[in-house]
Parts: structure tokens; C-alpha cells; sequence
């Protein structure tokens, strides 16, 4: 099955009445890629930015910021699990989408497609990415391929969006914890330096991958990868993966580094990975490798948030510099949570220790519109537990243990928001303070 | 199980013992333990009481046993105490030794022969081995990523061993059994064992998510990073479960773990390599590791250390055994049965003479060739060398019998090498090179010393007649040297592999491989026509001169 004779459907509910329901929007379409199927399974509105309203955004195609909408696929794309993807934009408009605000539509998803991992685009057969643009107007919702090539995008033409009831229904799920331990020298040429650093980390972690790739998976206790293929389908299906290596293969040996200076260990610890897929057009094989993908994406996006998130208070440089004490200095990356999405499917947050339910369920309103189920206690300890830390050593007492990580919502009100109700306490010690200085005065006088 | 292997130390102190003890549990197989063992020397006051009185001799040996007290006399033995262990006088070298035998002595290891009339059960050890235990092997790929400093590496090693563990020994993992052969081992029932081990956790508690830690490393530490390819191999019950087999055997493979990744560290520019091997005549596979320099040919630096392990095995030291090339492989096709005389990877015939009865015709004793070798003939390898390439033919046989015994990696030289190795050595003309000039022993004599470096005894005899008369010395040579011998005269070259001779009357047969056969390679067609038969001392011509080329074993590990 070639690209072009891919069918492309939508969830009727999630993204048909969606559209037409919502007015005047921009935004992020999601769903699966198959051999045989683009599967659209929702609509994710892009957050208005601050002082603008949403309706100049669309009435005035040009005004469009394709990088808000890349930041916002940026960070929506942290959130999903494996085999569930940013397929492409969606923008509901009631004006049809003239030549002009075509190049504008390329431009937009030229900057979604930079700010996604490549490894999430459906690809072309010969080179390049292919991203959808849904258009849904006043009585139509179309659909048109958007190819990216050397940094250029070339729209295709036009055609009706199918639309299914229920499509969401047609994927299982499968999880899996899979242990990581690792520990990585770091040569003297990059120690104490966080990019360094990082990039060392980044070679181990892709050197993992490739180990990942040779290992077994075995599928509900079942060896036969088809197993849970051929079964007849009873409504969604959960499937518990184990993934094992062989005695008879090595792995890649890693290149010995030259005068280690340095170690980071990653772990130990699980990495709860999971992926959802359409149980009748996914061989099994994909499957495996889309669960393993998402481990080593997991591992990635989580050093990433923790980086991301000392950059912001300033603490990176700290981080990978060693301890007064020579004990190691430890960091906690955050965690991951599965958050309940379209009935049986899941998105995933990344929670670091200080944060509550609350700021997930913000971020999943923000950036998904997502309501999330008011028990949090189902979800926010769905996925993994909180990291145990070495008994001999403390965790660096930073800024990522008392402030939240950065989304869409706090780069509108900057990071100072988690200070103000100190600043309460203060000023009434101090007034305290000074009525029992007067107090006292008055008693002496 | 069963105990089949005697083992006994070298020395008595606390860590000579502790560590030749974990010396030799590398190298037998799993399922093999400690018995008993053998004091032997020339002193009449050596005493098996007060060797065996050490608390850590009597803490090494795993089973309550019985003393036996051999005098010279080999029959008596008598039950005394609960403690196992032979002296033995005497100091004739041993007829064969089916088992492991590790010795304490005073002096150059001997053992009689009488050895095997301590006990029926030691007897019947390798029988009772191979008839009621499967052999396993267990492969196991790991990498060994370590960084250490000179001053930790027992620590960081323990470290390591102690993660490798957790992982091999997970109640989790799924072992699986295959069957598997060996050429070396054909009449073997082997089977291979595989583990997969198991990465993931999905227990209903969620695992704690991984922290990050950044540390400093010692300024001298050293990252090491290496393949590191264990494989143990055990005797067990057919009865066993994968995972009960697996269970048997992990533990020595961490102990070999253990063994190879302390090498590696102390050594890293080689690799530790794992061997097994079972010498011919031999009661079971023993294992070693070699530390491999890549790049270098191994048996020329692996001297020293494949010579303590002929002593500590009490091999002879003539011969190798021990050589990489001797190694047991466990994949391969499914060898031919002896029987109908197999040709090995090339397509001459192996041991043709093997199934023939034994012959007793003369009521003697047979003394035959020791070792393998590969049948040459006329018009093999498309040379028609009919009337003229017999003795050729007969050194090409010597020739694969030095490979076989893997004395060399050579191959055998063609009629056009040895004609140019004479010319080039300078005891023939150039014009003899391409001639179908014939050679005699003494040429083949030249031609093994100089592709070998092995000595040859020719004995020149005026007569074929006097071949009758030497079977002493023949039985002498096949005992000693095991090598098949080139016999030339009259207008005739043969290959001699054995003789059947009654040193009572001196009767003498002569177990002939002729190489003027023409014909294809089928063992049963050459024995059931005479081209590889028991033949009296008549096909030796009485008018002709006869010279025997005795190729001497070289005294080599």
C-alpha cells in the first residue's frame, strides 16, 4: 500500500461534530497512522494567546502564529502514548481556504512538523514527512496531504473527510514497566558540562535503543506475536507486554570512554511505556516495535523536561558539577502518569515531585482540553510510582522541587506564580512582630 | 548424583587449597564434585591420615566417604573411616586415566594402573556418566561495561557480578532447551540450554520511576567494555525442567562470569575465551579459559598455560590436547556413524579401519594407530598417480594424521609440493618436480621434517621376510607413538596402522591401508576387498629391501 492510497476517516463525534460545533478554531489533529488508514481520532484546540482573541486569529488567516501552534504541538506531542500521534492541523473557519492563506497553511504546518519528532511523522516512500490539514467550513469538513520536503511544504488537493463512528474504539492497548539501570562514563572532555553531558546521554540512550531492538517480547504471557492479533475482538483489549533479551545475542558493545571522569546513572528504576493500536490493520511486529519506541521516547522526553525545567530556574550548570560532599548529586526526572482520553485510550503527563493532580488536570485542559476525571486518585498513580532515592543521599534541594514545569498557561504568567503566598506570610510576621514591639513600648510607658 | 571425578590438591595451605579448589570447579563440569582423592610418591611415610586431617580438605569434599588403603599390592583395599582418599606407591606411568584425576604429591605425578581396581563404581564411572545424564551446554552473551580503578576492582567487580546475578537469577526468566550435537561427540545425547531475561517489571505495584545521579570517577579509573561469551557445561537427570537445569548451571556461569570479567580487567587488551574439551579416551568435558590476544595465533603464547593444566589434569606432554583447534563444537551437522567410516569435512575417508574385527589370527595383542587420519589413494583429488604415487599417497596419510592430532592447521601437501619441497631442500634434481618418480622413506623422513619439524625413525631392513620378526618393536611404536607408518620396498609402498602381535610365539599380522587403491570412497567396499585389511607377513616380498618410515610423536601441548 503506497502513501497515496492510504484512507484517511475521522471520529465522527471527536472531530466531524466536533468542528462543526465549535466554531471558529485552530488547532492540532490527532489520531494513528497504518499502513492502510490515517485514523484522525480528535481534535485539540491550540490555547488562544495572551491579549488576543481566537476569532481575529482565524477571521485573519495571516495573523496565525505558526510558532504558538508549533510550541503548542511541541508539548502535545510529550503527552502521547505510542501509536498515537499529531497527524496534522485542523482549522475551522466558516471562509474557504483561498491560494494565499494556503501558503499560509503550508508555513503552519512546516513549523508543527519541526517541533514534532521525526520519528512520529508518517514518512513518504522516497524522502520527506507527510502531515494532514482538516478544513471544516460551514457544511464541509475536507482534508488535503501537506508533504514536507527540504523545508518546503507542498499541499495536495482537497477531498471529503470520512468520517466513523467510534473509531476510538477499534484500537488495544498495551503496556509494559521496562527496567532501566544505566550507567554512563563521561569523558573528561565533557565533564561538568550539561550539553556535554546530555549528548553523552542522548548516545547511551540511542545505544539502548538498538539493544531494545533485538530483544523478545512476549504479549500476555504468549510468545507468538500474533496471538492477541487473531483473537476475536470482545471491545477494547488491554495486553501486558515482557520484553526479554536472548542469552545467544550480545548487544552493541559501547565505545570505551577515553579517561572517564564522570558518571551519570539513569535509574534504577521502571519506565512504564505504552501504545495503543488498530487491532485489525497492525501486524504484530509493529506492535512490539511501537511499545519499545515508546520507552526509549519516554526516556528521552523525560531528561528533556528535567533539563528544560533546571534551565529555567537557572540550576543546570549546578546540576552536573560535583558535590561539595563527593557524593553523587542526584536529580529527579519526573515521572510518568496515564491520564483517561476518548474512553479507553490514554495521553500521559509528566509529573515532577513537588506537583499535585491539579497541575495535570491544568495542563491536560490547556493544551488538550481534556477534562480530567475528578478522582484523580485513578490516574495520577497510573503509571509510575515516585523515584526511590539512594538512602545515603538527599536530592539537590532546587527549584524543581517547588515549582511547576513550564507549559503554554505558565508562559503566559512566567514562573513567579508558586512565590506569592510566601510574601503573605512575611509581611504579617513582620506586622506581628511590630505590634508586640508596641505593645511592650506602651507597657513601659 | 553420582560422584565420578576425584579430585585432590596440590598443596596444603589455606588459599593454595581454597584456590585450587575454585581452580578446578571452573574446570569440571557442572554436576561433577569432589569425592575423594589420590596421595601418590615414593615415600613409604607419606600418610593419607594426616593429609586428609585438615578441617579445609575435609570441609572441600562434599559427601561422606571411605578410606581405602592401597598398598602395592592393587587388590587390597580395606573400608576404615569416613574419609576417601588413595595412596599409591608406585610410580608406573597410567594406562589411561577415564576421569579427572588432580594430584598432591611430592613428586613428578605418576599413577599405576592399578588405579582402576580401587573401586567398580570409578570403573563404570564414564559408562554410568553418559548412559543416565544428559550433557548441557549454556552459552551466555553479556557485555561487560565496567569502570574501575586499579585499587577497586575486586569491589566494582563484585558490583558487577551482583547486578548480573539479579538479572540471570530472576524466578521470571523463561529457560528453554534444545537439542543439540557435536562432531566431537557423536554418540551423545547434548542438549543446549537458552535463557531469556526477563527486562520489564509489570507487577500490579507501579515501579519506582528512575532518578538521574551525576558522580566523579577516580582520575585513575579505566572504562572497560567487552563482549564477554560464557559457556558452562553440566551433567544432568534427563528428568530435569529447563528451569530446573537452568537453575543447576547458573550459578557457574556467574562463577565463570566472575573468572573471565576479572581477567578482562586485569588483562584488557585480550579476550577471555571459553573452551571446552574432551580428550580422547577421556570420561568428560572439561572447560578452561584462555585469554585471547585478537590478532595473535593463540597456541604459540597459551604454551605455559595449557602446560598447568596437563599437569594439573595429569595429561602427558606429548601431545596436544588442549589446543584451541582440540576444542569441542557443539553446532555443526550431524556427523556420519563410524561405522561406515565417515569422511570428515574433506573427501577422504576417516578411520577406515575401525569397524574391522579385531583379528586373532595370532591370539596377540593389538597395537594399533592412535588418533584419526584420512585415507589417501591412487587417482584421488583428479591426479592420476597410478604406478608411481603410492608412497605419496602414504605420507598424504601421515600428513592428515598430524592435522587430526592437531599437531598443525597445514594442509596436506600435494604430489607437485613434496616434489618441490625435495628440490627445493636439495635432494632431488629440478627435473624432478612434475616426474613420476617414485619416493621412499627416506624422503618422506625429509619431507616431515621439514613441514613439521617431526623426527622419523627409519628402519632398514635387507629383507621383507624380517617383518616378521619385529613386531615388538612395531607394538613398541604403535603403544608409544600411536603414528601410522610408511612401509616401502620391492616395487610397493604401504601404510601400516597397527600390529596384532603374541610376544609368546612372535606371530605378527599387519594392519594395512593400501594406497594403490583405485575406486570410490566407500569404507565397507575398501575393507570387504582387502585394500584396508588384517594381512600376514607373505605380502612381504623375501628378495626385496624394506625401509619403514616411524614418524615420532613430537613432544608438544
Amino acid at each position: 500500500t503506497t502513501m497515496q492510497q492510504r484512507t484517511v476517516v475521522a471520529d465522527k463525534d471527536n472531530v466531524h461534530d466536533f468542528l462543526r460545533n465549535k466554531g471558529d478554531s485552530i488547532g492540532l489533529v490527532i489520531g494513528s497512522c497504518t499502513a492502510n488508514t490515517y485514523a484522525i481520532l480528535a481534535c485539540v484546540p491550540t490555547p488562544a494567546q495572551p491579549g488576543t482573541d481566537e476569532k481575529d486569529n482565524l477571521q485573519n488567516v495571516d495573523a496565525i502564529d505558526e510558532e504558538w501552534v508549533g510550541e503548542h504541538a511541541r508539548q502535545v506531542s510529550r503527552m502521547m502514548i505510542g501509536g498515537i500521534s499529531i497527524l496534522g492541523v485542523y482549522i475551522s473557519s466558516p471562509a474557504d481556504i483561498s491560494e494565499k492563506s494556503l501558503g499560509k497553511m503550508a508555513n503552519l504546518i512546516t513549523s508543527v512538523s519541526q517541533n514534532i519528532p521525526s520519528g512520529f511523522i508518517p514518512p513518504l516512500p522516497a524522502e520527506g514527512q507527510r502531515l494532514i490539514l482538516v478544513h471544516a467550513s460551514r457544511n464541509k469538513v475536507l482534508y488535503r496531504y501537506m508533504d514536507i520536503k527540504g523545508g518546503f511544504c507542498k499541499p495536495h488537493p482537497s477531498s471529503d473527510l470520512k468520517s466513523e463512528a467510534n473509531l476510538h474504539q477499534a484500537y488495544d492497548v498495551s503496556s509494559c514497566s521496562f527496567q532501566v539501570d544505566l550507567n554512563v562514563p563521561i569523558p573528561q572532555a565533557a565533564k561538568d558540562d550539561p550539553d556535554k553531558v546530555r549528548t553523552v546521554l542522548n548516545k547511551a540512550i540511542s545505544l539502548l535503543k538498538t539493544n531494545l531492538s533485538q530483544c523478545e517480547c512476549y504479549t500476555n504471557g504468549e510468545a507468538d506475536p500474533n496471538a492477541i492479533m487473531n483473537d476475536v475482538p470482545k471491545g477494547r483489549q488491554q495486553h501486558i507486554v515482557d520484553i526479554y533479551s536472548s542469552s545467544q545475542t550480545c548487544g552493541v558493545v559501547p565505545e570505551a570512554a577515553h579517561s572517564p571522569a564522570a558518571m551519570v546513572s539513569l535509574g534504577p528504576g521502571g519506565v512504564h511505556a505504552r501504545c495503543a493500536f488498530r487491532r485489525r490493520e497492525n501486524k504484530a511486529r509493529d506492535v512490539e516495535a511501537c511499545i519499545k519506541d515508546d520507552i526509549i521516547d519516554s526516556l528521552s522526553r523525560r531528561v528533556d523536561l528535567l533539563y528544560e525545567d533546571l534551565s529555567r530556574t537557572n540550576d543546570l550548570a549546578t546540576s552536573f558539577t560535583p558535590n561539595k560532599t563527593q557524593s553523587p548529586r542526584v536529580l529527579i526526572p519526573p515521572r510518568r502518569v496515564f491520564i483517561p482520553w476518548l474512553a479507553g485510550l490514554y495521553v500521559c503527563d509528566y509529573v515532577f515531585p513537588s506537583e499535585t493532580p491539579q497541575d495535570v488536570a491544568e495542563r491536560c485542559r490547556d493544551l488538550l482540553g481534556l477534562v480530567v476525571p475528578s478522582d484523580a486518585s485513578s490516574w495520577f498513580n497510573d503509571g509510575e510510582a515516585p523515584p526511590s532515592l539512594p538512602s545515603a543521599h538527599m536530592p539537590l534541594p532546587g527549584p524543581s522541587q517547588t515549582t511547576t514545569p513550564p507549559t503554554l498557561q505558565n508562559k503566559i504568567e512566567g514562573p513567579g506564580k508558586a512565590v506569592q503566598p510566601l510574601n503573605y506570610i512575611v509581611v504579617a510576621a513582620v506586622v506581628l512582630l511590630l505590634a508586640v514591639i508596641l505593645a511592650a513600648y506602651i507597657n513601659l510607658t | 548424583m553420582s560422584c565420578v571425578a576425584m579430585r585432590s590438591c596440590r598443596a596444603i595451605s589455606d588459599d593454595a587449597w581454597r584456590e585450587e579448589r575454585d581452580r578446578l570447579a571452573g574446570i569440571v563440569p557442572v554436576g561433577l564434585d569432589i569425592i575423594g582423592f589420590y596421595l601418590f610418591g615414593s615415600d613409604p611415610s607419606l600418610s593419607l591420615n594426616t593429609f586428609v586431617s585438615h578441617q579445609h580438605v575435609r570441609s572441600a569434599l562434599t559427601q561422606p566417604l571411605h578410606i581405602y588403603d592401597h598398598s602395592a599390592d592393587a587388590s587390597i583395599i580395606q573400608q576404615k573411616s569416613s574419609i576417601c582418599g588413595v595412596i599409591i606407591y608406585t610410580d608406573e606411568p597410567p594406562a589411561s586415566l577415564p576421569f579427572s584425576l588432580f594430584s598432591y604429591s611430592p613428586s613428578p605425578p605418576h599413577v599405576a594402573s592399578g588405579l582402576q581396581l580401587v573401586s567398580p563404581e570409578i570403573c563404570n564411572a564414564t559408562q554410568l556418566l553418559h548412559s543416565n545424564y544428559n550433557l548441557v551446554h549454556f552459552p551466555f552473551n553479556t557485555i561487560l561495561d565496567i569502570i574501575s580503578s586499579p585499587d577497586r576492582i575486586s569491589t566494582d567487580l563484585q558490583q558487577w557480578i551482583d547486578n548480573l546475578s539479579g538479572k540471570l537469577l530472576n524466578p521470571s526468566n523463561i529457560f528453554k532447551c534444545s537439542s543439540s550435537i557435536s562432531t566431537h561427540l557423536p554418540d551423545l545425547s547434548i542438549s543446549r540450554l537458552d535463557v531469556l531475561v526477563k527486562l520489564t517489571n509489570n507487577s500490579s505495584q507501579p515501579s519506582p520511576a528512575p532518578s538521574l545521579s551525576y558522580s566523579d570517577v577516580d582520575a585513575k579509573a579505566t572504562h572497560i567494555t567487552m563482549p564477554l561469551r560464557g559457556h558452562v557445561c553440566g551433567y544432568v537427570p534427563p528428568s530435569l525442567s529447563p528451569s530446573q537445569v537452568g537453575a543447576t548451571l547458573a550459578p557457574a556461569l556467574l562463577n565463570q562470569m566472575r573468572y573471565m570479567a576479572r581477567g578482562a580487567m586485569l588483562a584488557p587488551k585480550t579476550q577471555p575465551t571459553i573452551y571446552h574439551f574432551q580428550p580422547p579416551g577421556y570420561g568428560h568435558v572439561i572447560s578452561t579459559c584462555y585469554m585471547i590476544e585478537p590478532g595473535s595465533i593463540a597456541e604459540d603464547y597459551l604454551g605455559k598455560q595449557r602446560a598447568e593444566l596437563h599437569d594439573l589434569l595429569l595429561f602427558p606432554h606429548d601431545r596436544p590436547l588442549l589446543r584451541t583447534t582440540n576444542a569441542i563444537l557443539f553446532t555443526g551437522p550431524a556427523p556420519k556413524s563410524q561405522a561406515s567410516s565417515s569422511s570428515s569435512s574433506s573427501n577422504h575417508l576417516l578411520d577406515v579401519h575401525l569397524p574391522l574385527p579385531t583379528s586373532s589370527k595370532v591370539d596377540g595383542r593389538q597395537a594399533l594407530v592412535q588418533g584419526s587420519y584420512e585415507y589417501y589413494h591412487y587417482m584421488q583429488d583428479d591426479i592420476d598417480d597410478r604406478g608411481w604415487g603410492c608412497a605419496y599417497r602414504s605420507l598424504q596419510t601421515i600428513c592428515s594424521w598430524l592435522r587430526l592430532q592437531h599437531y598443525t592447521n597445514r594442509p596436506e601437501p600435494s604430489h607437485l609440493e613434496i616434489q618441490q619441497l625435495l628440490v627445493r631442500i636439495g635432494d632431488k634434481p629440478p627435473s624432478f618436480v612434475g616426474s613420476s618418480q617414485w619416493i621412499g622413506a627416506f624422503e618422506l623422513s625429509l619431507c616431515l621434517d621439514t613441514l613439521y619439524s617431526i623426527t622419523c625413525r627409519i628402519l632398514n631392513l635387507s629383507s621383507g621376510a624380517e617383518l616378521a620378526s619385529r613386531g615388538r618393536e612395531l607394538a613398541a611404536h604403535f603403544a608409544s607413538e600411536g603414528s601410522p607408518v610408511m612401509i616401502g620396498g620391492g616395487v610397493l609402498a604401504y601404510t601400516l596402522l597397527g600390529v596384532d602381535w603374541n610376544e609368546s610365539t612372535g606371530a605378527v599380522r599387519f594392519l594395512i591401508l593400501d594406497p594403490h587403491y583405485i575406486g570410490p570412497d566407500q569404507g565397507k567396499g575398501i575393507r570387504d576387498k582387502g585394500w584396508c585389511a588384517w594381512k600376514g607377513p607373505d605380502i612381504f616380498r623375501k628378495d626385496s629391501f624394506y625401509n619403514l618410515c616411524m614418524p615420532l610423536r613430537p613432544k608438544m601441548i
